[in-house]
């Protein structure tokens, strides 16, 4: 990367890692709604269907 | 023509809206994975060496689609919140708080990835340009909005104050935007404009994929994102326990 390499592999996985963070955050929120919801419904249903 | 009125209000219920939501977060999600892995091909595989900036010239493309998508979420962000205002729908507020968070992930990284063109380009991690200082306020902005929201916990007079907030936070997108115009910045001027581009096209082309890829990626986000809004506001309605029933 000819001399670069820390600069450039450094915005690009930064940029990676916050979007990853961001999907994985969204999805475990889903879940965790979901499961609160079907607890306080009383409901046996799986939790992990959207 | 009523009945095409009310079909268009139709998704303006959150119950509506939760599934028009679910069926097309996948297709987003899916275009933005494809445009990514092609932008980044280019941006490694096809786009050539700069003449000045070597190798790292590279970072152009995320830290233009990250720069620009912060600007324009702000202004998205702002008309949703222009339109709960007016119509009092509560949809839009939804809306404008699933931009928010991504809005400011975006400011942070338009930032943190300047600094890192700045340093080996201009000597420096930051300094207070115009350019850059108008991305910090807007960053702030997107705080400031986050920390009012969950400061009120009425959600509808949360939506309120914090649609005034970005309604008028919104006049900073034309200042960062015309920055490199008004004032004598370090950070350089637009490199695409009316009259075209002044860079290869390799380098447009895949600066303009990333921003596209970015694009697909913010509106999926946005789409889950207002999908776990509705399903927690709405919780003690009857359509949400038959929903996950």
């Amino acid at each position: 990367m000819g001399g670069y390499a820390f600069y450039v592999w450094g915005s690009f996985g930064i940029t990676a890692l916050v979007m990853i963070i961001e999907v994985w955050q969204l999805r475990a929120q889903h879940r965790a709604i979901l499961r609160n919801l079907s607890n306080e419904t009383g409901s046996d249903s799986d939790p992990n269907h959207s | 023509m009523k009945t095409r009125v009310i079909h268009w209000f139709k998704f303006a219920s959150p119950q509506n809206f939760y599934g028009l939501a679910g069926r097309m977060w996948p297709w987003f999600a899916a275009l933005a994975t494809v445009l990514t892995l092609v932008g980044l091909w280019i941006s490694f595989f096809v786009a050539p060496v700069d003449a000045q900036q070597g190798q790292g010239y590279r970072i152009i493309f995320v830290h233009v689609p990250a720069s620009q998508m912060s600007m324009f979420i702000y202004l998205v962000m702002a008309a949703w919140a222009g339109i709960g205002l007016a119509f009092n729908t509560r949809l839009s507020g939804m809306m404008a708080s699933a931009l928010a968070p991504t809005g400011a992930l975006f400011a942070f990284l338009s930032l943190v990835t300047g600094a890192l063109w700045g340093k080996p380009m201009w000597g420096a991690w930051w300094v207070w340009d115009a350019r850059l200082t108008s991305e910090l306020i807007l960053l702030f902005l997107y705080l400031g909005f986050l920390a009012l929201q969950s400061s009120i916990d009425d959600p509808r007079r949360a939506d309120k104050a914090c649609a005034v907030l970005a309604l008028v936070g919104a006049v900073n997108v034309p200042i960062i935007y015309f920055s490199v115009k008004w004032w004598n910045t370090l950070h350089q001027g637009a490199s695409v404009s009316m009259k075209g581009a002044s860079m290869a096209t390799p380098m447009l082309m895949g600066m303009l994929i990333m921003v596209l890829a970015f694009w697909m990626y913010a509106i999926a986000i946005a789409l889950l994102r207002v999908r776990n809004i509705i399903l927690d506001r709405e919780r003690h309605t009857e359509w949400v326990k038959h929903a996950v029933a």
